[in-house]
């Protein structure tokens, strides 16, 4: 269960840009709800022979339900968040309406801001120095490889299975620590 | 928009939930930010105990409703059966079945009368089976 909440808070954060509720009035915990609920009911087609419960209802369900929720506004806004900061004429919004909770009281919403290159830049300066997680960067995101394609990456790249396992690991709680940061103001 | 950006975000952003969603990280995720997770988990078994409480309801429902329709069909078949026999004599029939009725004068009982009688005695009699077979 906490696989599942922390999934749709995630993606609910990065399609909505906020942690409240989006246009629908619905936040991530209903999003959960209601993937338990369509499965309990029979109504999300899971095939057990196809994948496993977890990943079922994190791709096929909430995940699917998260992105066709956005309304035509909720759409635009994504789009024009997309574009380079010059280029767009939008400013950061404060975008937590009074009534909305807020979860993390020492820290204020996003910026509403989607800049790809600063993500990335960060991350950079975060692994710098770090050969292994710097080698599995430069394959993932330089050169084209997918985190699955581990064997040949290894190969490719001189790492043994544990190298690399331990390597995306730390490359990922860096990253994760560059997507909170940014999210602050 | 430049589609090889957008695939790296999305390729990153795939990794990074599937991370911070894994048996290891998602709780510690969940409590960063500023969350309790055994409520949001708990909150989330009462609604599903709750359709699952709703489904086995209607599904119950749905069997007694399928129940009757079948009872009433067996019901109708038989009293067609005995209307159809050229043979069938009401009085005979009640004595037969032990029907008292009130009054006596069920021969100026009109056809629908007759017929609803007979599906109101087979009914009750087929319910009284059913009860039977299913508490002995």
């Amino acid at each position: 269960m906490h696989n599942l909440h922390a999934y749709a808070f995630g993606l609910f954060r990065k399609v909505y840009y906020k942690v409240g509720m989006n246009e629908r009035s619905k936040s991530f915990k209903d999003y959960v709800k209601d993937a338990i609920e369509r499965h309990i009911a029979g109504l999300d087609n899971f095939d057990p022979s196809k994948s496993p419960l977890e990943y079922h209802l994190k791709f096929n369900v909430i995940r699917q339900a998260i992105y066709n929720d956005r309304t035509p506004y909720e759409k635009k806004k994504a789009e024009e968040r997309k574009k380079p900061l010059e280029e767009s004429n939008i400013t950061p919004l404060p975008t937590r309406r009074p009534s909305e909770p807020s979860f993390k009281p020492s820290t204020s919403e996003m910026t509403g801001r989607h800049d790809e290159n600063l993500l990335f830049n960060e991350i950079e300066k975060a692994i710098n120095g770090d050969d292994i997680m710097e080698r599995i960067y430069l394959a993932v995101f330089k050169v084209g490889f997918e985190f699955s394609d581990r064997a040949e990456i290894c190969k490719e790249y001189g790492l043994t299975a544990s190298e690399f396992d331990n390597g995306k690991r730390r490359l990922m709680t860096a990253s994760k620590s560059v997507v909170e940061r940014l999210k602050i103001e | 928009m430049n589609k090889d950006k957008s695939d790296k975000l999305e390729k990153f952003y795939d990794e990074y939930l599937n991370f911070i969603s894994s048996d290891e990280q998602s709780k510690a995720f969940l409590i960063e930010q500023g969350l309790n997770p055994d409520a949001l988990a708990d909150e989330a078994i009462r609604k599903a105990k709750l359709v699952q409480m709703q489904l086995a309801s209607r599904k119950t429902e749905k069997q007694y409703l399928d129940l009757q329709a079948s009872l009433m069909q067996k019901v109708k078949d038989e009293v067609e059966k005995l209307l159809s026999d050229v043979s069938f004599d009401l009085e005979n029939f009640m004595k037969q079945e032990n029907i008292n009725l009130a009054f006596r004068n069920f021969e100026k009982l009109s056809k629908k009368e007759v017929k609803e009688l007979l599906e109101r005695h087979y009914l009750l009699k087929f319910e009284n089976e059913l009860k039977e077979k299913t508490n002995p």
